[in-house]
């Protein structure tokens, strides 16, 4: 069983490569049979079988994509056109802007998502949750919640904007500490 | 509303270079080793491949190895911790180790060898912590892990055609744009190892300050009892004298409560006082976690499962992130396809930074020190990676591993700041992998190893970069276009 569901997801990144070329249906299908492969897999076997299924699935996918690589023709080099998407700073204000930006995204996010991912599992303590899956709700909180907060505030104008994500996240992290 | 969409994408694209550039250099560090580690009982092997091998050890030779041990550390301050490794597919040796080192056993449990895998430890002390003191080490590499998250999502909001260029690699197309196509295409399609392997990554790393916070809240402090409900509590020390513990019986009594799984490890705490207890992690089969933690007293009666394998769904979750993170959880299939996610990694992360330089020499603002310096980053790396394994060989185990990565690292990034000129990506990246390639052929031919594991290390340090090498001189675009006529 196992082995047929992760042949099953493999040719469904065939169908999907097949489908991105032509037939859309065919992607289509090939999602639908690789999704399918992996409810399987996890009703069979669980986490183990979601990690095995989505590892195969990415090597076939990987093959896949070298594969056009491979058979890529060879084209002349273009003339220059695009701008860098970030410049090295230079002047003091510039400096003094990444600083800002550093401290807003590094020590400050972290902070605020140590204390929100606290406040979650205290409040799920309240809520009656074993002190085993509170503590690990926290673990597995503080880093993903960082790395949401940080592309969100990356995706910021400017410094000033970057303050409300932190802001916001030690407000929520206070309020699930307060109703805990 | 597409004027808002392109602001989106465009601001997405800058806090999406300002992180890679912040940490990517680290970020290639960490990729490229975490990839080599995610073999790393082979390369432990590799690095010692004179040591007989076995496919179990007698609980009767288990026993015997705690005494052989205590043999070995006589005149040294009593133990701690005594760690029994049985032997495993990817590690068939038998493995006593106390306070003092570690110690191959032969199948009656006597020691025949020192463990001596210093450039293997110096490859994962590198991958784990940069090697720097451990804790705080631990913490920076959370969080870089954290960082190349952010950067995963950032780069998808910053990839409006990801739909539309899912298959499309224009490897010998210019330069910039195959750099690119490496990049999107490459970081599109491991998505999910990435985001599995820097969440488990920052789990891991920043788990000390995660366990230090509820400690101070909720248990006086004391990080152990904040432990204590995901891996066990340990019961109170008593260092009142007894004899070694009876691990055979333990081990006897794991196989006949729970045959179907494999035990890897048998440790005893506090071994010859009152206060001794013994545990034994066992694999199970078709299971994410690296093992449920068995309990026993000292004369080998069963206390039962922490709960890892049937607890809390929060302590199965904690035990799965290690093996998610570092891929032993199928075999030598899932090893190779995160050998390959890895390798892709280092691709993503290479090229990441080699694409802003690129944009910046079309700009008009080339630096041929940064680019340089990248270059002494990417294929500097592994040069030293190399150059250090040559060290352990013509040194021996003691060699100072850790400052001869450090030195070659700096004296290839020094060479590429103060001369920019003698560091070219190509014939850096032609010694790297030529040196890779006579590392695995010195290797055959002068420890002769016999184990068919070892050889195929061998075998894939030579084939690899001649493979590497021969598929280059296909990457290569055409000619430069000539300018258009005014």
């Amino acid at each position: 069983m196992i082995a047929a569901a992760l042949l099953a997801i493999a040719a469904a990144m065939l169908l999907v490569r097949l489908g991105w070329a032509g037939r859309r249906g065919a992607a289509a299908a090939g999602w639908v049979l690789a999704g399918g492969a992996l409810l399987v897999l996890a009703a069979g076997v669980g986490a183990w079988g979601v990690a095995t299924g989505t590892v195969t699935g990415m090597a076939a996918t990987l093959a896949l994509v070298l594969h056009a690589g491979w058979r890529s023709p060879a084209r002349v080099r273009r003339p220059a056109r695009e701008a860098p998407s970030l410049a090295l700073p230079h002047a003091p204000a510039e400096l003094a802007r990444r600083a800002a930006v550093f401290v807003l995204v590094v020590p400050a996010a972290f902070v605020a998502t140590q204390w929100l991912a606290f406040g979650a599992q205290a409040l799920a303590r309240r809520a009656g949750t074993g002190a085993a899956d509170a503590t690990v709700l926290s673990l597995f909180l503080q880093p993903l919640l960082w790395a949401l907060l940080m592309a969100w505030q990356m995706t910021r104008a400017g410094p000033a904007r970057m303050i409300a994500p932190p802001v916001g996240a030690t407000v929520l992290g206070t309020l699930f500490w307060t109703l805990s | 509303m597409a004027a808002t969409r392109e602001t989106l994408v465009g601001r997405a694209l800058g806090g999406h270079a300002a992180l890679g550039l912040l940490a990517g250099a680290l970020l290639y560090v960490i990729a490229l080793t975490g990839t080599l580690v995610v073999i790393h009982e082979r390369w432990q092997r590799w690095e010692q491949p004179g040591v007989a091998e076995m496919a179990t050890l007698s609980p009767d030779a288990a026993q015997a190895a705690l005494r052989s041990a205590l043999v070995q550390d006589e005149g040294k301050p009593r133990t701690t911790h005594f760690y029994v490794r049985l032997p495993s597919a990817d590690l068939p040796r038998a493995v006593v180790t106390t306070d003092h080192g570690g110690w191959y056993l032969d199948t009656g449990g006597r020691i025949v060898a020192r463990e001596t895998h210093g450039w293997t430890e110096m490859v994962i002390g590198l991958h784990e912590y940069l090697h720097l003191p451990t804790t705080w080490g631990m913490m920076l590499v959370g969080m870089l892990g954290v960082v190349l998250a952010a950067l995963c999502l950032t780069g998808v909001l910053a990839h409006p055609r990801i739909v539309r260029d899912a298959f499309r690699l224009r490897i010998r197309h210019d330069p910039q744009i195959a750099r690119a196509d490496w990049h999107n295409r490459l970081g599109v399609w491991t998505l999910p190892f990435v985001l599995a392997v820097t969440l488990t990554g920052g789990f891991i790393g920043l788990g000390s300050v995660g366990f230090g916070v509820l400690a101070r809240a909720y248990a006086g402090g004391e990080i152990e009892k904040a432990y204590a409900p995901v891996f066990g509590r340990e019961p109170p020390p008593d260092a009142r004298p007894a004899p070694l513990p009876d691990i055979s019986a333990a081990l006897r009594v794991l196989r006949a409560r729970v045959p179907d799984v494999t035990p890897t490890y048998v440790i005893v705490h506090d071994p010859g006082t009152r206060g001794q207890h013994v545990q034994v992690v066992a694999e199970h089969p078709h299971r994410l976690i690296y093992g449920e933690t068995y309990r026993f007293d000292a004369a080998g009666r069963w206390h039962g499962p922490v709960g890892l394998a049937g607890g809390a769904i929060g302590q199965q979750a904690a035990a799965s992130t290690y093996n998610l993170h570092f891929g032993n959880y199928g075999g030598p299939a899932v090893e190779i396809a995160y050998l390959s996610l890895g390798l892709a990694l280092c691709v993503v992360t290479a090229t990441g930074t080699t694409l802003w330089l690129c944009k910046r020499r079309r700009r008009g603002m080339g630096s041929h020190r940064l680019e340089a310096g990248w270059t002494a980053v990417t294929w500097g790396t592994p040069l030293a990676l190399v150059a250090t394994a040559w060290l352990r060989g013509a040194l021996g185990p003691d060699a100072p591993l850790v400052a001869g990565f450090w030195g070659v690292a700096g004296a290839v990034l020094a060479a590429a700041v103060a001369r920019p000129g003698l560091v070219r990506a190509d014939t850096l990246r032609t010694t790297a992998l030529g040196a890779a390639c006579a590392t695995g052929l010195g290797h055959a031919l002068l420890l002769r190893p016999a184990e068919p594991a070892v050889l195929a290390i061998d075998a894939a340090l030579v084939g690899l970069p001649l493979l590497a090498l021969a598929g280059l001189k296909r990457f290569r675009s055409g000619p430069v276009a000539k300018p258009a006529p005014v």
